[in-house]
């Protein structure tokens, strides 16, 4: 695993030195914590689909498989200096995620999914004109005992991100945004899967945004990204590996007010120096919150992709057989506040992901039962 | 509104000087108004329906108060078995029922002026931070720059003050002072009968405003209950990257992106944490102030018994 120094890691680690020199006034160093949560779930799943995935070592003739699944995760931020003019959080997140699966033909599995993230995020108001925000993120992935599909479960890895953006206050009714970020993602392969390193990649970003409303608010914003893979050939014996150059442009209305809502839709083009991964998407996503009667609420989410490629080819795409067209996730909670500090919900969660070529495609459903408990709340 | 006017016009006394530099450095407005003009009248007008509202809100007090007394009068007529006083309580609680829509109407009303007078202030001292940040960095000497920043400063204070407040500016009582209504040694029976009555109202004011923080409290805990479990979503199905499929096209979850953060001025609006936190805190220095009052409404009233 490569672990020189990147120019993420440079950011971030530059997001850290501007925190600390900033951290000095005592009178804000108040260091507490906000919003810690500890995590405990169960979920009864489903999976179904003959889609093919080339990053597993194993593969198996069933289309049907199950699972039991639990959950444990904790998260939270550190608050190390907070003003209305300047803060800086570390906000942290990690967890356990453990499965029974049953229904494949050669053995059943017992995938285990460790997850880790950590964040440090500096803000600096500039007087009335808005606040300047860096943030750092490493996220970290591991998988044990991976199972073939159709129970999908994304493969290991850890990632960098460097973020520096800019939100200014409202100009007559309008306010900017900005951010450009940097990011290094690594694939852990094994041995027997090295076809991981072909999800390797670098990337970075830059994005502008306007926003205007107050209680309902409009953003559109656009914004261009470069990619490299650099374990992914072109098929061009002058540049050999594959870079991408993704344009993006989307808009997003949000209603905070009783009922909570925020619809996007976005549009991307990705051209490349390889005619394979040349292709044109659009996302919709919704996420609504609404109070229910007896203190109860509902929150709903869902998010569909679809995808169209450029060029007419013979076998799959991008990384071959893993790669889908289109994908619908849905997710629909009732949750209720148990106690002060004790929140509990009940979620169904549905996913589907399908290739036009050979049409393969995956479906999960998920019924799951979560606490959320927050010790340090009263 | 005698008072508010006595407190601008001292505001503006102190402030002439500066006054006058902003004044050269202002534009004429649509109307024919400066910027700074418009800024006084709008706040003005914004302190106005402040009053109003207030106002609004204390008669709605009173008149709830009669309403639940007549329907009290009602249980125990019908706790007595008295049919002849049992209609007649009812017909009382007839009575008061319209004045008391009516009343809620008219709060309704004041909040919706409110509402409009806030965001017109809110405008219009935008607009004002604006000009006046471009004459700070074209002000000719040392001296003129400190005034328009002393300004700049006063106004970006005001502004956060209304942006973060919302409703909670709508009326606070200042804890600091009670009311001036002390005992004369001249006092008569009917006197202090009078300023026990005045204080006792007073103190019921104090109620008031403590149950509306108590709602403003449970409305905000009910936002900050619905946005942790919209948070909990978020996170829980974002945390083992189950919204992360293989479409190539990356999608994290609302929210999430730094660049969807609202918060964008240099001071941050409060949490809804901070602003429970800030109106409970508030609400404590409220119940103890009240307390002060009730004692000095019994003082009267102690008097009172011992002179008749």
């Amino acid at each position: 695993m490569r672990r020189r120094i990147s120019y993420a890691r440079a950011l971030v680690f530059t997001s850290a030195m501007l925190a600390v020199s900033g951290s000095a006034a005592p009178a804000e160093s108040q260091v507490r914590f906000r919003d810690l949560v500890v995590t405990l779930g169960g979920s009864a799943e489903s999976y179904s689909g003959n889609f093919s995935a080339v990053t597993l070592p194993i593969v198996d003739s069933t289309e049907d498989a199950t699972a039991a699944v639990g959950e444990v995760a904790v998260s939270g931020s550190l608050i190390l200096l907070g003003s209305r003019t300047r803060s800086f959080d570390v906000s942290f997140d990690g967890g356990m995620r453990q499965a029974a699966a049953f229904g494949f033909e050669e053995l059943d599995y017992a995938p285990r999914e460790w997850v880790g993230s950590v964040s440090p995020r500096f803000i600096q108001g500039l007087g009335s004109w808005g606040s300047l925000r860096v943030r750092g993120l490493y996220r970290g992935r591991s998988v044990q005992d991976r199972p073939p599909m159709p129970l999908f479960l994304q493969p290991g890895y850890s990632m960098l991100q460097g973020v520096v953006g800019l939100i200014t206050r409202s100009f007559d009714g309008l306010s900017f945004d900005a951010r450009v970020d940097v990011e290094e993602t690594d694939y852990g392969a094994l041995a027997l899967v090295p076809q991981l390193d072909l999800l390797d990649r670098r990337s970075s970003g830059v994005e502008v945004g306007l926003r205007w409303g107050a209680t309902s608010t409009i953003r559109v914003h656009g914004g261009l990204r470069w990619t490299e893979y650099s374990n992914q050939g072109s098929f061009d014996p002058d540049d050999p590996f594959r870079r991408d150059r993704t344009a993006r442009v989307g808009m997003e209305w949000t209603h905070s007010g009783h009922v909570f809502a925020q619809v996007g839709l976005d549009g991307a083009m990705n051209r490349s120096n390889s005619d394979r991964p040349e292709y044109d998407a659009v996302s919709f996503r919704a996420l609504v919150t609404t109070p229910l009667p007896a203190g109860f609420s509902l929150n709903a989410y869902a998010v569909l992709t679809d995808k169209g490629y450029l060029h007419e080819t013979d076998f799959a795409r991008l990384v071959p057989g893993e790669e889908a067209d289109n994908a619908s996730i849905a997710y629909l909670q009732v949750g209720r506040s148990l106690a002060s500090n004790l929140d509990g919900a009940v979620r169904l969660g549905w996913t589907r992901a399908e290739t036009d070529f050979g049409q393969a495609y995956y479906e999960r459903f998920g019924l799951s039962v979560h606490a959320n408990y927050r010790p340090l709340t009263r | 509104m005698k008072l508010s006017c006595r407190v601008w016009s001292g505001w503006l006394r102190s402030r002439r000087p500066l006054l006058v530099v902003l004044a050269s450095l202002a534009p004429v407005g649509a109307r024919g108004q400066s910027l700074e003009e418009q800024v006084i009248q709008r706040r003005l007008e914004f302190q106005q329906a402040e009053l109003e509202y207030e106002a609004a809100r204390a008669a709605l007090s009173v008149v709830d108060r009669q309403f639940s007394a007549a329907l009290n009068t009602v249980r125990e007529a019908h706790r007595t078995g008295d049919d002849q006083a049992l209609e007649s309580a009812y017909a009382q609680a007839q009575a008061r029922s319209g004045p008391l829509a009516a009343q809620e109407r008219r709060v309704d009303e004041a909040r919706q002026r409110l509402a409009e007078a806030r965001q017109a202030f809110v405008e219009v001292l935008n607009l004002s931070l604006q000009q006046l940040a471009v004459a700070m960095s074209e002000a000719p000497t040392e001296l003129r720059l400190t005034e328009i920043d002393a300004i700049y400063r006063d106004r970006r204070a005001e502004l956060s003050r209304l942006e973060d407040g919302g409703e909670e500016h709508a009326f606070r009582i200042d804890v600091a002072i009670l009311p001036d209504i002390n005992f004369d040694p001249r006092d008569g029976p009917e006197e202090l009968e009078t300023k026990a009555q005045l204080v006792e109202a007073y103190a019921a004011l104090v109620d008031t405003v403590i149950s509306d923080i108590d709602r403003r409290v449970e409305l905000l805990n009910e936002q900050a209950r619905s946005d942790r479990q919209r948070e909990d979503l978020l996170r829980a199905v974002g945390r083992f990257d189950d919204t992360n499929l293989p479409v190539g096209v990356t999608t994290g979850p609302p929210g999430s992106d730094a660049a969807a953060d609202s918060t964008g001025v240099g001071n941050r609006p409060l949490t809804l944490e901070e602003r429970i936190e800030e109106l409970m805190s508030y609400r404590a220095q409220l119940v103890g102030y009240r307390d002060q009052v009730l004692i000095k409404a019994r003082t009267f009233r102690s008097r009172l018994r011992s002179i008749v």
